[in-house]
């Protein structure tokens, strides 16, 4: 399994890193909507991509609805990983293409049953 | 905190007297930590001092306190997916054909905890049975502690909660923010009743039930528990109902009560006939 984590705190890429290795996930890592775009225009494909909200340069719901439009990595799963938590702003994501949402901060437990949600489990 | 091996031998004797449940002696540990607000609010500053309170004090409400904090309260939204998936797909379908003539059905989430599992049921059929929007359905969570009792009535949940086994489309469909928690729909709610009942003693007034969710229950009970478990549970149970454990637990070697049957990857059971 291959994934992109798409974070500005190197702590947060770090963490998601760990846990996702420690299931055999290959890993990647972005620190904007900008870069991650174009690490997926140029890398292989990925099954799923954590992404955050709140980054300098291009968000995360920029991303999600320009990686969607653009047709990059269809089958790709996204899931935001992010403090935002409005059931309004759930729904812009869900509405742009992103797959699942995860709340900040989340436990190994949290972000391995939502993973099992989009059928990713290791 | 921590104290002597013969206090939490004692402890280990209240906990199993008071809910049947077996904290092994390598779980020492969840003394020091569950135990630290009851001693707290009872008046000791230490584990070892609260045991000596509870040796003198033999009211009953500070014996259940101990039993109700250390009893295990593990849950989260839509636990074992594949179970959620065989009610779907077989067990209600079922019972909904088996149920027209009475446009009823009543369900027990026993051993409920903070409620999770009987608003993921009331969703569930909320979800993909909208035609029973008329029928007469009611869920009963129980619990032995009456504070996760009460928790579950509130319906309301914190972050770390619906972060757990909750898919974000059902989050915005069936709760609504408020501040730092969610709350779930009236509709949800109006389905659900929460109270306290102790598995291993005699049961409060309940209704027969359709289909028991039973689920990882029986792993912290001893085997003799465990069977009148099982006759209590039959006793509540319609005679074409379904009994649901949780994946770890199951029923032959306890109680020749129930059949196991096995769709979809689950295991269920059913009630023999009675005697």
């Amino acid at each position: 399994m291959r994934a992109l984590i798409v974070d500005d705190s190197r702590f947060i890429r770090q963490h998601l890193r760990q846990l996702l290795e420690s299931s055999g996930t290959v890993c990647e890592e972005a620190t904007n909507g900008r870069e991650a775009l174009q690490v997926l225009r140029i890398s292989a494909a990925f099954d799923f991509m954590l992404v955050d909200v709140n980054m300098p340069q291009m968000n995360g719901l920029e991303c999600v609805k320009a990686l969607r439009d653009a047709g990059l990595h269809p089958p790709m799963k996204v899931m935001m990983v992010t403090t935002e938590a409005d059931n309004s702003f759930i729904c812009r994501a869900l509405e742009y293409g992103a797959d699942e949402f995860l709340m900040k901060p989340f436990t190994p437990e949290s972000l391995s049953e939502k993973l099992a949600m989009l059928g990713l489990a290791a | 905190m921590g104290c002597s091996e013969s206090d939490y031998d004692y402890l280990r004797q209240l906990v199993l007297k008071g809910s049947s449940n077996v904290i092994d002696p390598s779980r020492n540990a969840l003394f020091d930590s569950r135990l630290k607000p009851v001693a707290q609010l009872a008046g000791a500053s230490n584990l070892e001092e609260f045991v000596g309170l509870l040796r003198v004090d033999r009211t009953a409400h500070l014996h259940s306190a101990v039993a109700e904090a250390m009893t295990i309260n593990e849950t989260s939204f839509f636990r074992d997916r594949k179970l959620f998936d065989a009610l779907r797909e077989t067990i209600l379908p079922r019972l909904i054909e088996a149920n027209q003539a009475t446009r009823s059905l009543r369900i027990w989430s026993a051993a409920c905890s903070t409620g999770q599992e009987a608003y993921s049921l009331a969703m569930k059929i909320c979800e993909h049975f909208p035609d029973l929007a008329a029928w007469d359905i009611k869920i009963a969570g129980t619990d032995i502690s009456r504070q996760v009792i009460e928790y579950a009535r509130l319906g309301r949940y914190r972050r770390l909660e619906v972060n757990r086994g909750l898919p974000a489309r059902k989050l915005v469909k069936y709760f609504a923010r408020d501040g730092d928690e969610w709350e779930i729909a009236p509709r949800l709610r109006s389905m659900c009743e929460f109270q306290v009942a102790n598995l291993c003693a005699p049961l409060p007034a309940l209704p027969v039930f359709d289909l028991v969710l039973l689920r990882n229950v029986l792993l912290y009970l001893p085997r003799q528990d465990r069977g009148s478990v099982f006759r209590s549970v039959h006793r509540q149970i319609a005679p074409d109902g379904y009994l649901l454990l949780g994946a770890a637990e199951q029923a032959e070697d306890s109680t020749n009560l129930f059949q196991a049957e096995f769709a979809q990857d689950c295991y269920f059971y059913r009630p023999t006939s009675r005697s």
